[in-house]
């Protein structure tokens, strides 16, 4: 019965529930944001911001299933990243190199605002399998950097061995490498998982 | 990445990243071939099988767990769904040592998932619980079965294995039309199975998801199940599961009976209770399930269970459903049903009736057998009366007197009940003395004898404290009122009557034991709404008595006396036995 201790915690007791949607929370950002914006935007401050609202917006949650939490945080991260690619679009430095990025960033908000069409459309009343999501979160975040990247990349973001190699600045059997080794890593963390 | 310094070994991890670099590749375009990468470097077989087999999980996991990814986005980005299902199917041959066919060219043709020890593995049908089952070819006998196995990974130890194995027996004994026949048991490498027989057709779940069914579809495939049941029951075996999804309908439109996952052999007392843990669906089971009566969990809980499933293919949900499974659970317990009939207009009168006796609380109140309740459904389909609208009001009446609340709350109360009501009858007979004895102050010496009951219950109340104080909740502070108010309403009666005496006439308390009497008869007819039905009856008694003790005045303290403590010496019985009970 977590989710009951969970809804009437006191603050101190929020921040700490909310910890355990943090590595979800990051990982959906590395999945959802492309990684050409990743010099604009921060996946990390991105997460923080997630966290913060979702704290002072605590009680307005109705709901009380762990799965419905996760659908519900996850609005609020992808609102946040919204917000934070229209802040990028409209902050131009040098002109000649940002033309690249503006289209990405249009590309970006599009994918993210058909997202949240979507899902009002027909609220997701629970995420389904929240707790293997989470689980899968907390694996894959212990995980070495650049190897997360690549799992990330090739797993959920479905990148060729190739695009990930030119972002992350690495040989394409160095990207596999690390893909084999990332895998080998989570081996005995996603045991437990399906 | 470790720069070994030894060239052979810098070399051999340099070929092992390319080769997998190559099979990354191949999978992006959707065209992976493990059996070419294994064949093209025998010498890193096992690494690459490794690999492969991380590769393969990591793939699945990342398919089944999206992460907010929409259907446009992933139709775009991702790699064709069927090419993950084969790439996975011929993984898993891997994964369960089996031969690996090379790849067809032509990808259409779409293969079997590989074999397994005397199986072909067609495709999933289901997935649930604690097994995947697989549509399968056996082939030495050349017939379609369907597979019900344990998943890979998931094995969770000596409980999963011993409640599969279990489910297996107990069906394997029963051969009926309805029940769907388990061909084999066993295990291949370390997965566990066992092999059925393969039905064509939709479980109830999924008709039901297209709406509520036909009154008399629904009326006859639960009669089918009812007969099903009956015949596993007379082999001593419970279901204790019975759902929608467990029911299929074949393509001849038989309702066909499996999963016996929880079933138990009533006989052998054999149960499989995981501590701490309910077994069941929630939504499905009968209260007595959920309290875990020993001795109470029998063929009832499976009358119950079709009784929910005929309640929701008539109206298209369960008949409780709470916010979440605890919640659902309560509303089990505690609350009354809707009828089907205010769900769902269409259906038949008759029909509710049968539902809502299977859903009864009581197990006894409930058809006494499958059989019972299929008989039932026969004559509603045959336009025969059917046995549960016989006696409509004397149920009704039977029904109320039966009922009763908030037993745990005052099963406590036994004890005070008997004291109280030794009380009162003390009392009444020193007040029938008092008029007989014809002290020197009659009234003097009444009031000392009614405040010597009050004293004497505060008295009792306060030994007894632990028992009733704090009040645990509504039920208990509603009778600690009506018992106050009752109490001050008598007296007040006596205060009255005594003004009310004509001048020149001796004070007779006698004549407030009639009024009294009424007092009492309210009281009780209250109690009867809240708690126990047949305290309307001892409020009847008590208008008689209010009308006996007027006509028959000088006995009046005895009567009265005599029937307060009667009442509360059936009450505080009565609550003895519960208590007992518990």
């Amino acid at each position: 019965m977590k989710d009951a201790e969970v809804i009437s915690a006191k603050p101190p007791e929020i921040q700490a529930d909310l910890e355990r949607f943090r590595n979800y929370l990051r990982f959906m950002a590395d999945v959802k944001l492309d990684r050409r914006l990743r010099r604009r935007i921060d996946a990390s401050d991105i997460v923080q911001e997630t966290l913060l609202r979702a704290y002072v917006a605590w009680d307005t949650f109705r709901g009380d299933a762990s799965a419905q939490r996760v659908a519900w945080l996850q609005q609020i991260l992808m609102r946040t990243i919204l917000h934070a690619l229209r802040d990028a679009r409209c902050a131009k430095r040098d002109i000649a190199r940002e033309q690249h990025l503006d289209q990405i960033l249009d590309q970006s908000s599009h994918n993210i605002e058909q997202w949240l069409a979507a899902d009002e459309q027909s609220p997701s009343q629970a995420v389904e399998r929240a707790e293997e999501l989470l689980q899968v979160a907390d694996a894959v975040y212990q995980l070495p950097e650049a190897e997360r990247e690549a799992v990330i990349g090739f797993y959920w973001q479905r990148e060729s061995l190739a695009d990930i190699s030119t972002e992350l600045g690495r040989s394409v059997p160095a990207v596999a490498g690390l893909v084999h080794r990332g895998l080998r890593r989570l081996r005995g963390n996603l045991a437990a998982v399906d | 990445m470790d720069q070994s310094n030894d060239p052979p070994r810098a070399e051999t991890e340099r070929r092992f990243e390319n080769a997998i670099a190559g099979y990354l590749d191949d999978v992006s375009a959707g065209t992976p071939d493990p059996g070419k990468l294994l064949a093209a470097h025998p010498d890193l077989a096992d690494d690459l099988r490794d690999f492969l087999q991380d590769h393969q999980r990591l793939m699945r996991i990342a398919d089944l767990l999206q992460v907010g990814v929409s259907a446009d986005e992933q139709a775009e980005n991702s790699t064709p769904h069927d090419s993950i299902r084969d790439e996975t199917a011929r993984l898993e041959n891997i994964a369960l040592g089996a031969p690996v066919p090379l790849q067809n060219s032509d990808q259409s043709s779409s293969p079997s998932l590989g074999r397994f020890g005397d199986y072909d593995l067609l495709h999933e049908i289901a997935r649930g619980g604690m097994g995947v089952v697989y549509k399968a070819h056996q082939v030495s006998l050349n017939r379609t079965v369907a597979i019900k196995m344990i998943l890979r990974g998931t094995l969770a130890g000596g409980e999963d294995i011993e409640r599969f194995t279990l489910e297996a027996k107990a069906v394997a004994k029963l051969s009926h039309p309805q029940i769907v026949v388990i061909h084999d048991v066993g295990q291949c490498d370390d997965q566990y199975f066992y092999s059925m027989e393969y039905v064509e057709g939709r479980s109830l779940a999924e008709m039901i998801r297209s709406g509520p069914v036909n009154s008399r579809k629904a009326a006859e495939y639960v009669e089918q199940v009812a007969r099903a049941i009956e015949f596993a029951h007379q082999n001593n075996i419970v279901h204790r599961d019975i759902k929608p999804s467990n029911v299929l309908v074949d393509a001849s439109g038989r309702a066909r009976v499996t999963d016996f996952g929880l079933a138990k052999h009533v006989d052998r007392g054999e149960e499989l209770t995981l501590t701490g843990q309910i077994i069941g669906t929630p939504a499905y089971m009968a209260p007595e399930q959920i309290t875990n009566r020993r001795g109470e969990i029998g063929p009832a809980c499976d009358v119950y269970g079709m009784g929910a499933l005929l309640y929701e293919l008539l109206t298209g949900r369960t008949p409780f459903k709470g916010r979440d499974q605890f919640n659902t659970l309560l509303q089990v317990l505690d609350c009354e049903p809707q009828s089907p009939r205010e769900v769902n207009h269409d259906v038949p009168r008759e029909l509710a009736a049968i539902c809502l006796k299977c859903l009864e609380k009581d197990p006894r109140r409930r058809y006494t057998s499958a059989a019972d309740l299929a008989d039932d459904l026969n004559r509603f389909l045959s336009g025969d009366p059917i046995s549960v609208h016989g006696h409509k009001i004397v149920d009704r009446v039977v029904r109320t007197l039966g009922r009763s609340q908030y037993d745990r709350e005052f099963h406590t109360w036994s004890r005070i009940f008997l004291y109280v009501g030794g009380i009162s009858l003390a009392t009444h007979i020193l007040v029938f003395l008092n008029h007989k004895l014809q002290p020197p102050h009659p009234l003097g010496q009444l009031i000392v004898v009614r405040i010597g009951e009050l004293i004497a219950m505060g008295a009792v109340l306060w030994w007894l404290r632990s028992e009733w104080y704090p009040p645990r909740g509504a039920p208990t502070r509603q009778l600690l009122s009506l018992w106050l108010g009752y109490l001050a309403g008598s007296t007040t009666l006596i205060l009255v009557t005594y003004l009310q005496t004509p001048a020149g006439q001796s004070f007779d308390d006698f004549l407030a034991y009639p009024p009294m009497a009424v007092l009492a008869s309210l009281l009780f007819m209250m109690l009867g709404s809240s708690y126990w039905g047949y305290c309307y009856v001892i409020g009847s008694i008590f208008l008689a008595i209010a009308i006996l003790t007027s006509l028959w005045l000088a006995a009046a303290p005895l009567i009265f006396g005599a029937a307060w403590a009667t009442s509360l010496l059936i009450l505080s019985v009565r609550l003895g036995c519960l208590a007992e009970n518990q």
